[in-house]
């Protein structure tokens, strides 16, 4: 019987878990728009919990732990969305503007 | 080696799904419009879910499909529709003046984290220096079924041994609810109505 743990080696998810983790971070570090910022921290998260989910299934399948750490991870991710949105529709109606390099107050 | 459908199949749908999931992060970065963005954004996160249904976690692919897909990517295109804008003009650039020192960063931080997963060629002998050779630690692979019924599994884990930090979490998400409302209202139209 061939189950995708035979058939797929985990390191195609690390290494696909990877890419994804980089094209967030180039995607935090490079966007001007707030909102896209916002996108990459949540790319950088699926890759995490994608890792986790890997891990669990190929390493310990009997114990549930995987799964709840990316339960409660998916349920923080959404705050963070939420809050975050909130911040950059605060920030539009004060300064009209969400892109990240305009907003400069602290800058010396 | 007899031809193993099962196992072409399941490899044809990683494939499917890894293309899906980079594809759509890529759009993410390289789209013009944040509107675009968001949509390669849900492409992605369905990508993901399409992942984990493959590794035989069928209810976090629901979890993923409902909070990210349904909550966060509306959330998204609320916040793109409640900021009305001059983005996307042609002559203003979508990415910022770091974009190349970032793109150097993130190449080289990508190959950091393969080098583990090659580690067996780069295995480095110490023996000069007096050290033991490393040797690189492979994870032991079970291939044991998984949990037969994980969401009841779940529901006695989330109310046994987890109990803390699940109510930790419902304390998070009001807070985070009612911080939301505070920090997103108008205050112009606040003390209008006071």
């Amino acid at each position: 019987m061939t189950t995708s743990v035979t058939a797929i080696p985990l390191a195609w998810y690390l290494l696909l878990a990877a890419a994804l983790f980089c094209v967030g971070i180039y995607a935090a570090l490079s966007r001007r728009n707030a909102i896209g910022i916002l996108m990459g921290v949540e790319l950088m998260l699926n890759a995490a919990n994608l890792n986790l989910i890997a891990f669990w299934r190929y390493v310990t399948p009997q114990q549930l732990t995987g799964q709840v750490f990316v339960l409660f991870i998916i349920a923080v991710a959404a705050a963070e969305a939420a809050v975050g949105l909130a911040l950059i529709i605060s920030l539009y109606r004060q300064r009209e503007t969400i892109f990240a390099d305009e907003v400069d107050l602290l800058q010396g | 080696m007899t031809l193993d459908i099962n196992a072409i199949l399941m490899t044809l749908s990683f494939l499917l799904m890894a293309v899906t999931t980079l594809g759509g992060a890529l759009g993410v970065v390289l789209a013009r419009k944040v509107f675009h963005s968001a949509l390669f954004l849900v492409l992605s996160f369905m990508g993901v879910a399409g992942l984990y249904i493959l590794l035989e976690a069928e209810f976090i692919a629901g979890v993923q499909v409902m909070v990210y897909v349904a909550d966060i990517a509306v959330l998204i295109l609320f916040a793109l529709m409640l900021t009305p804008h001059r983005l996307e003009l042609k002559h203003i650039p979508a990415s910022n003046a770091q974009r190349w020192w970032a793109l150097v960063a993130v190449v080289v931080f990508f190959v950091i984290l393969l080098l583990p997963l090659f580690a067996p060629f780069f295995t480095i002998n110490f023996s000069p220096l007096g050290l033991e050779p490393t040797t690189p630690v492979a994870w032991h692979i079970s291939t044991a079924d998984p949990v037969i019924d994980p969401v009841i599994e779940m529901g006695k884990a989330l109310m046994g041994p987890y109990v803390l930090p699940f109510e930790v979490l419902g304390v998070l998400l009001l807070a985070v609810l009612v911080g939301a409302v505070f920090v997103g209202r108008d205050p112009g139209r606040a003390e209008e109505e006071s």
